[in-house]
């Protein structure tokens, strides 16, 4: 039987693979807690269609950071994520808004604190502008043009650490131009002036209406305003009005929206008695009766999916429209926009349930058929095979990300081309570790088998083409995973499979059946290594990397050959055949000591080159057979070493867990100028190419 | 019960000129040996932390029959510098005894004891011992009764902390030392090998290493040096070229074996940092062989089994010590519960099995008293507990660690009347009754006084009051505890009172009715009057002052009958009188110079007196009627202990460092009795009786190695030998 999985690999290596019909793509997965922080919606790309822009979390190996998003379809192409980028930001509150020429664009708060906002526009999306505050903001609330200046509607900070007072700041120069004296639950924006002239709507008790620009109090409402306002124009007139949504316990023991429009002000409609309302919404009707006020119904939170609803209202006439399922649960966060290319009305909204789980769901808002549904997952996604998984010539690239919790991770099959998602399944068990995948061939079909190992160590194989579990593996006692390979061990003619363990541990496993073979002693390490298989004299050979060094196993004897210790931990450890024979790369920690790339002899383990880096790497590839001509990956961008010792960092910051447990798959032109790779972080699983004179010497080019 | 021939103590480990002209005298003295009487005898308690400094097994005597020596501590947990006591264990015709302490004056790391052996020669051990000024030397101990036989400085600019191994690990026929070698103003130990001979550094690895073993793992002469630290290192005896690393690191505990096939070395470690794991290596070409899971010893012992078959990994650790075949690593027999320390295996009596001898806690309740003794009732003997289990029938002997000085002697009708038995408190609290004339111990129990766990009594007092009916009781008091009055035959508690604390205990009948009552000094110089059948208290004087003075006391009667008491005063220059009956202060007598640090009364009526000893070392006789001092003489700087020679005071026996002395008239000291360990008559407690004939004095007294009944008779080599 024929390992072609790793046979191309090391052709790979050789640099023997054109990339003339390789293709960029980019996945992003589905994110943590995606729109619980924010959902507005605008056209960023100007392409007409508008994209739901949300925050939400990506993890890379216990870390997390929080993501700005773009949701949404394009012409032919249903709702995805289309872009996902980090800031070093919370991005913990989003407002929508555009500019004069009409480029939507978001603004999000807390890129560096709360007296900074960030814009950005762009899918991918980009940060545009930042902008000081000289006040500390805690929630955006709308932009407003006041005499042709454009001016961020806000709340700030009362006397207590739990009171809102509604502010204006100046969009241009970050000054304030106005603080309330009276703390408000909500503020909205509204044309309500006879030429359109914005007033503010102060959610208080008495609840007021203030013009925007002089700030004079035009109407106050004793009972007061409760806890969420929607603005929209109600009634055959389209009058601009707003309804009020005020909690169950805030007033009556039921939840109640009070709509109000006209001029003078009035309250037009009251509506009681409609369920556990969560959150509300304005829409757009087509008929000449005017906006909707959709109520979200539905408890919160809980362990699974519970009965929500979306209640469609008419304020002019109170009668009820439409109800729609909300299949996905209660929306903590919900936004409407036409996102795709119909150019139907879509509700976008985010849930979250009791167990941290949260869901991000698209929901068509007229047979309420949901489009898009995507439960949290948390990355990296570092682990990738790329290879010809369904045996029929195509290169497919499989991932699978870390999981939340005991959550099992879901395996997704893309076209390596183009990056569609072929077919994805969900791995028998994962928890809240990086997993490792490999393929190689195990039977006798002519589709490769993907092995994904994951801390238990649970290691399953499975058909590439079908995905059906062809065999599972576990063992004792629980143990993560630091290294998954394979190679014929046991001469039988099918690769094994061999699995390092946190104790550094090497696991054979039987490719055939998954059943243990053999398992070394522990090899005292932490949470690092890796692992790397070759043949040595015709003898299948495994170098381990551990927090304290390097270890050869002649895998037939089943013998130690060889150890050497490293200064820092090992990270990342990849074999190839250069120029003058077998070596290894060793990429190290630099906790305590220099982070290091060292190349070793694989036969002896002896070192014969070493660079210090100035990152920890996670994992490293040699560009061609020289052996002193490198990519690097630093856990968020990638890096050259070049022959002459100089280091070049490519801009794009792929986010972090980037190739993390020194996985992802790169394939160097015969020149070496022209990267193919295939990666993973934690926000994305991209395939990009690198042409390595463009890539800047200490990151000249700066952010990508 | 063991009776040792007193004369083969007689020597001074730190003074080697005189030792040897003491042997040369010892012998010809033993000819008519006059302290080995039939009455003689020395029991040595097992020390304090029994084990905590090492246990070594091996033929120090050279008779061909191996025995164990233990170092414990004098009195550990913070009370004072935990100076070790050796003990030689061994049974050479019977049950395991401890044979011999020596108190070496210095201090040992745990598990600090290694083996030196030498073809033709017996065996020795040999550990870094801190010295009381602070300098490390390599001392060497031999024979039995265990001598300090060599003390070798540390290289200069270094401390020696730690002795691994003494062989010859260059193969040039000479033993070396491989030592761990502390550089002066550094922390950690770097491995070292040091000339045998000279202590002069042979070599000094560069890393850090807590632990290192020696073995054969290679076909050329030289041994391996194996070095703990990551990466671990194997060195070559010879060349010191590192033949091989392991970048797992080799851990504390290491430990060196027999472990490979056909009795092939090996070692085994526990990797650093690295929980729940031993791993096996091999000789070379060196490779990890397996790992034993689930174990983290902290202390290892490779354990022969025979010509040909592998060395047991013998692994102690949590609460049980564990067995392992290292070429399996699988469990060669049931593992036995309890210990924590270090631990040996070897066959200590001539049984032709192994015993597992180590510090033991949570023995099986089946492990009895090694001595013979019966044990009473227990508290915190767990704490204190020494055993030898045999490892193919279970066997199992134990003794209790006590805490000494042992000086804390009562002699007397304990029993019955007209029964001689001693009774011994030691600072832990325990209290042993041996019979006065075989020395065999009889009956003990621990938890006298309250005390906190784990007890180290200070400041003990103790005495027999005859009660009403006949009988006695042991009445036993302790600094910051409480006064108990036991039953001396079963040990119970008569009665327990607290009085704060008490500093010192005296018997004496106050009122006439022909039964002592007690009387205790209180910190502050008062006194009480106490009933002896019921501890009521029947007077109390108000005390003198508001600092705690720890006063001493006598009490006697005066020509008219009277009871009175003396007590040192605050400053101790004078002695206040108190009269008895009334609990009243009547008198002061100004003593002189110098402190008093003991007093002593003896006769009665007329022949009354009260000897009072100062901290010059000066003796001065008083009649009890007026207290004007009659006489003084010199005793030699550093005595604690004084008793009358005689009725008439003219000599007194007194207890001076190890030794005891003669003190005549013209203050000339003479030697009454071999060295017989530091503490010796501690806080003048002992019980010394002229015999009949004179110049020969009946004597039980204790020391922090040993209590002992011997024959106490002048030496004339040594008047005036005294330092």
């Amino acid at each position: 039987m024929r390992n072609r999985f790793g046979v191309m690999l090391a052709m790979v290596l050789a640099g023997w693979v054109t990339l003339g019909s390789a293709q960029e793509w980019r996945y992003y997965p589905p994110l943590d807690s995606a729109g619980l922080g924010g959902i507005v919606v605008g056209d960023l790309d100007g392409d007409g269609i508008e994209e739901a822009v949300l925050s939400g979390y990506a993890s890379s190996n216990h870390h997390v950071e929080q993501v700005l998003a773009v949701l949404g379809g394009e012409q032919d192409v249903p709702e995805r994520l289309r872009s996902v980028m980090t800031d070093d930001a919370l991005f913990v509150s989003l407002l929508a808004g555009r500019a004069s020429d009409g480029t939507g664009f978001v603004v999000a708060l807390g890129p560096w604190g709360g007296a900074r906002v960030g814009v950005y526009s762009g899918v991918p999306m980009r940060r545009v502008r930042t902008l000081d505050i000289a006040r500390n903001v805690l929630r955006l609330v709308a932009m407003v043009d006041l005499a042709g200046v454009p001016k961020l509607v806000v709340l700030v900070g009362g006397a207590s650490s739990s009171e809102y007072l509604p502010a204006i700041i100046d969009f241009t120069s970050g000054s304030v131009d106005w603080i309330g004296t009276d703390p408000v639950h909500d503020v909205a924006v509204a044309p309500f002036g006879p030429a359109g002239e914005p007033k503010l709507i102060l959610a208080s008790t008495p609840g007021r209406i203030l013009d925007a620009t002089t700030r004079a109090v035009e109407w106050s409402w004793p009972a007061g305003f409760g806890r969420e306002i929607a603005t929209g124009r109600f009634g055959p007139n389209a009058q601009p009005g707003f309804a009020i949504r005020t909690d169950r316990w805030q007033g009556d023991t039921d939840a109640r929206v009070d709509v109000f429009a006209g001029q003078p002000y009035a309250r037009v409609r009251s509506f009681t008695n409609v369920g556990d309302v969560r959150r509300i919404l304005t829409l757009q009707e087509s008929g000449t009766d005017g906006d909707t006020v959709a109520f979200a119904t539905g408890s919160l939170p809980a362990e699974a999916p519970v009965a929500a609803e979306l209640a469609l209202y008419r304020p002019s006439t109170g009668q009820l429209v439409r109800k729609l399922p909300l299949g996905c649960g209660t929306p903590v966060q919900m936004a409407a926009g036409k996102i795709d290319g119909t150019g139907k009305p879509r509700l976008i909204y985010a849930t979250r349930r009791i167990n941290a789980q949260s869901t991000l769901c698209v929901t068509d808002l007229t047979s309420g058929t949901t489009l898009y549904e995507a439960a949290n997952e948390a990355g990296p996604y570092s682990a990738i095979v790329r290879g010809d998984l369904a045996g029929n010539g195509s290169d497919e690239v499989v991932t699978v990300g870390q999981t939340k919790g005991s959550t099992a991770p879901v395996i997704r099959v893309f076209d390596a081309e183009n990056g569609k998602l072929l077919r994805s399944a969900v791995a028998e068990s994962g928890f809240s570790n990086i997993p490792f995948v490999i393929g190689a061939q195990l039977d006798s079909d002519p589709q490769l088998e993907i092995i994904l190992a994951n801390p238990g160590p649970i290691v399953e194989a499975r058909d590439g083409r079908t995905l059906q579990l062809q065999w599972l593996a576990t063992f004792g006692e629980y143990r993560s995973v630091n290294g998954l390979a394979s190679i014929d061990a046991n001469g039988d003619g099918t690769p094994d499979v061999l699995v390092l363990t946190q104790e550094s541990r090497l696991i054979v496993l039987d490719g055939r059946n998954g059943t243990e073979l053999w398992r070394s002693i522990a090899l005292p390490s932490a949470q690092s290594g890796g692992i790397a298989t070759f043949k040595l004299n015709d003898t299948p050979h495994a170098a381990i990397g551990t927090d304290r060094g390097i270890y050869l196993f002649d895998l037939t004897n089943r013998v130690i050959r060889a150890n050497r210790s490293m200064a820092g931990a090992v990270v990342a450890l990849r074999q190839w055949h250069s120029d003058i024979g077998c070596r290894i790369g060793v990429g190290t920690t630099q906790w305590g000591n220099q982070a290091a790339l060292s190349v070793h002899t694989c036969d002896t383990l002896a070192p014969v080159a070493e660079w210090a880096l100035p990152f920890t790497p996670t994992a490293l590839w040699p560009l061609g057979a020289s052996g002193n001509h490198f990519l690097l990956a630093d856990n968020v961008r990638l890096h050259e070493l070049r022959p002459d010792g100089v280091f070049a960092t490519w801009p794009e910051k792929f986010g972090s867990g980037l190739a993390l447990g020194n996985q992802g798959d790169v394939r160097a032109s015969v020149s070496r100028t022209l990267v193919d790779a295939t990666l993973g972080s934690g926000v994305q699983v991209a395939r990009v190419q690198l042409r390595l004179d463009e890539i800047f010497v200490d990151t000249f080019g700066g952010d990508r | 019960m063991h009776t040792r021939p007193a004369h083969t103590a007689n020597t001074h480990p730190l003074l080697p000129r005189r030792t040897k002209r003491r042997d040369w005298v010892m012998a010809m003295l033993a000819a008519f040996a006059p302290w080995s009487m039939a009455a003689a005898w020395e029991h040595y308690p097992m020390p304090r932390e029994p084990g905590y400094g090492g246990i070594v097994i091996g033929d120090f005597d050279g008779d061909g029959i191996t025995e164990a020596v233990a170092a414990g501590t004098l009195s550990g947990f913070g009370y004072g510098p935990d100076l070790a006591v050796l003990t030689v264990i061994g049974g050479n015709d019977g049950p395991p005894r401890v044979r011999d302490a020596l108190a070496p004056g210095m201090q040992f790391a745990p598990g600090g004891l290694v083996l030196a052996r030498r073809t033709g020669e017996r065996d020795r051990v040999v550990g870094a011992g801190l010295q009381p000024d602070g300098s490390w030397k390599i001392a060497t101990f031999g024979g039995v009764p265990l001598r300090l036989e060599r003390l070798l400085d540390s290289p200069s600019g270094y401390r020696v902390e730690r002795v691994f191994a003494v062989a010859d690990v260059d193969g040039d026929g000479e033993d070396e030392l491989v030592v761990g070698l502390v550089a002066e103003q550094d922390a950690w130990p770097h491995p070292a090998i040091l000339d045998g001979s000279t202590g002069a550094v042979r070599w000094l690895g560069d890393q850090f290493a807590d632990s290192v073993a020696v073995a054969q793992l290679d076909a050329d002469p030289a041994l391996e040096i194996i070095v703990s630290g990551t990466p671990g290192l194997v060195i070559d005896g010879a060349t010191h070229a590192v033949e091989w690393s392991w970048a797992g690191g080799f851990g504390s505990p290491l430990v060196s074996g027999r472990f490979g096939t056909g009795h092939a070395g090996g070692f085994v470690s526990v990797p650093p940092g690295f929980p729940f794991f031993m791993q096996l290596f091999s000789n070379h070409p060196y490779v990890p062989l397996f790992e034993i899971r689930n174990e983290q010893p902290t202390y290892l012992v490779a354990s022969p089994r025979g010509d040909g078959v592998a060395d047991e990994i013998a692994a102690q650790g949590g609460s049980s010590v564990r067995f392992f075949d290292p070429l399996t690593g699988l469990q060669t027999r049931q593992f036995l519960p309890g210990s924590t320390g270090p631990f040996a295996i070897g066959d200590i009596v001539r049984s032709g099995r192994k015993q597992l001898i180590r510090r033991a806690v949570g023995d099986p309740a089946t492990c009895l008293p090694a001595d013979g003794s019966v044990l009473l009732d227990s508290e915190y003997l767990h704490y204190f507990n020494f055993s030898a289990t045999d490892l193919d029938d279970g066997d199992c002997h134990r003794w209790v660690g006590k805490t000494g000085p042992h000086a804390t002697v009562v002699r007397g009708a304990l029993s019955a009347p007209g029964s001689d038995q001693i009774a011994s408190f030691s600072h832990n609290n325990v209290l042993t009754i041996f019979d006065a004339d075989s020395g065999a111990p009889l009956r003990f129990r621990s938890g006298i006084v309250s005390a906190n766990s784990p007890p180290n009594l200070r400041r003990i007092s103790m005495l027999v009051a005859a009660r009403s009916n006949g009988t006695r009781s042991l009445v036993v008091a302790a600094e910051y505890s409480d006064l108990v009055a036991l039953d001396p035959v079963t040990l119970a508690k008569r009665w327990t009172r607290y009085f704060g604390a008490v500093s010192a205990l005296s018997s004496i009948d106050v009122n006439g009715d022909g039964f002592d009552e007690i009387v205790a000094a209180g910190p502050a110089g008062d006194v009480t009057v106490i009933n002896t059948e019921s501890g009521a208290v029947l007077g109390q004087s108000t005390p003198a002052g508001s600092s705690w003075i720890w006063p001493e006391l006598v009490t006697f009667h005066d020509a008219q009958g009277h009871a009175r008491a003396l007590v040192t005063s605050e400053d101790r220059l004078s002695l206040d009188v108190f009269d008895l009956a009334t609990v009243t202060r009547i008198g002061r007598i100004p003593t002189g110079a110098s402190p008093v640090t003991a007093l002593w009364r003896w006769g009665e009526g007329s022949g009354c007196r009260v000897a009072v000893l100062d901290a010059a070392a000066r003796i001065g006789t008083r009649d009890c009627n007026g207290l004007v001092e009659l006489d003084s003489r010199q005793a030699p700087p550093g005595t604690v202990f004084v008793r009358e020679a005689d009725a008439t005071g003219e000599a007194f026996i007194v207890a001076t460092g190890e030794y005891l002395y003669r003190v005549g008239p013209d203050s000339v000291a003479m030697p009454v009795s071999p060295a017989l360990g530091s503490g010796l008559g501690a806080q003048n407690a002992g019980d010394v009786r002229p015999l009949s004939g004179g110049n020969r004095w009946d004597a039980t007294m204790g020391s922090h190695t040993l209590v002992t009944r011997r024959v106490l008779a002048p030496d004339p080599l040594f008047a005036n030998g005294f330092e």
